[in-house]
């Protein structure tokens, strides 16, 4: 069974959109509302399964939220994609069909003109960072969108609360000698991009010092 | 005589004594941990009555002025409060997560 993990907080604009596009291509959906204050939660309504953090967290616990949920669902393959519309869920397609010979799948956003220039220098300075600390070349470390083997979830079970999980999860996996993959997508940046911030940059690059001698 | 300096380190090591007993009367603190602050206060009003009392450690510590003993002092026993706050507020973080996620889970919505 393919379930996808769709984690939430404040997106009530957009996330009706990204569970209706999700649908067409896995079995079931599952959305976490990480704490949101506006009307996340309602919105979400025609996911299959709903979950609330009672208060906002972050996304690396809204992600082990969705995992653990999806696992309860008997889940094989578990796609994680953003709410904010970031990512095509059209290309759900390209993802399933990598996963049959891999652990993990990473979207790869191209590093072109539309990806804010901070986004870009910092993406590539994650990037470096990681390939020398972990001797894995991941072009894209912080890209959310991404499949699973669902089973592989014991090896990958991550402790960061925060965006540092993308990462995280990449470490444990290059620990494990997991099968990664990489698939092209779409770079899509809506005006107000609430992701990864240069904050956010800093601890996940302090985290993975913290990882490599962990 | 007392100095102006020791005046407002005796008054401040007083208010912190008195902050250390509300937070006690309000159960925020319990009874050994007052008694922990109580101690660590009232040696601070005892070192800022009395500062030649420590030159018997800042002569084997090589320290030269009083002010230079409360100031390494002061970094150290400030970095070590640091790193106590750090790993609580860490290990209280765990905790919440995993009882958010735990709520999550017992109230899901199909």
């Amino acid at each position: 069974m393919n379930i996808a993990i769709i984690p939430a907080f404040n997106e009530s604009r957009t996330i009706k959109e990204v569970i209706k596009k999700t649908k067409k291509y896995v079995d079931k959906v599952i959305v976490i509302d990480d704490g949101s204050s506006d009307n996340t939660f309602n919105e979400a309504e025609s996911a299959d399964i709903r979950l609330k953090h009672i208060v906002n967290i972050g996304k690396g616990l809204a992600l082990k939220t969705g995992f653990e949920a999806a696992i309860r669902e008997n889940a094989d393959t578990i796609i994680t994609i953003d709410s904010d519309l970031q990512h095509d869920p059209g290309e759900i397609p390209l993802f399933l069909d990598k996963i049959k010979e891999h652990d993990i799948v990473i979207g790869t956003r191209s590093l072109n003109k539309k990806m804010p220039i901070i986004f870009r220098f910092g993406n590539s300075l994650i990037h470096y960072i990681f390939k020398i600390l972990f001797n894995l070349n991941i072009k894209d470390t912080q890209c959310g969108f991404r499949a699973f083997k669902a089973e592989i979830y014991p090896l990958i079970k991550w402790q960061a609360l925060n965006y540092a999980v993308e990462t995280e999860i990449l470490a444990k996996a290059g620990k494990n000698n997991l099968k990664i993959a990489e698939v092209p997508i779409k770079t899509i940046y809506a005006d107000k991009y609430k992701g990864t911030n240069i904050i956010d940059g800093v601890k996940i690059i302090f985290s993975m010092l913290k990882w490599k001698v962990s | 005589m007392v100095l102006g300096i020791q005046l407002f380190g005796i008054l401040f090591g007083i208010a912190m004594i008195y902050f250390a007993f509300l937070y006690l009367k309000k159960k925020d603190l319990t009874i050994n941990d007052f008694v922990i602050w109580l101690i660590v206060w009232l040696i601070f009003i005892f070192v800022v009555s009395f500062p030649q009392k420590l030159n018997v450690f800042m002569d084997t510590l090589g320290i030269i002025s009083a002010m230079q003993f409360f100031s390494v002092a002061g970094i150290i026993f400030l970095s070590a409060v640091v790193f106590y706050l750090y790993t609580r507020v860490r290990k209280n973080q765990k905790r919440l997560a995993k009882i958010v996620k735990e709520i999550a889970l017992r109230d899901v919505k199909k």
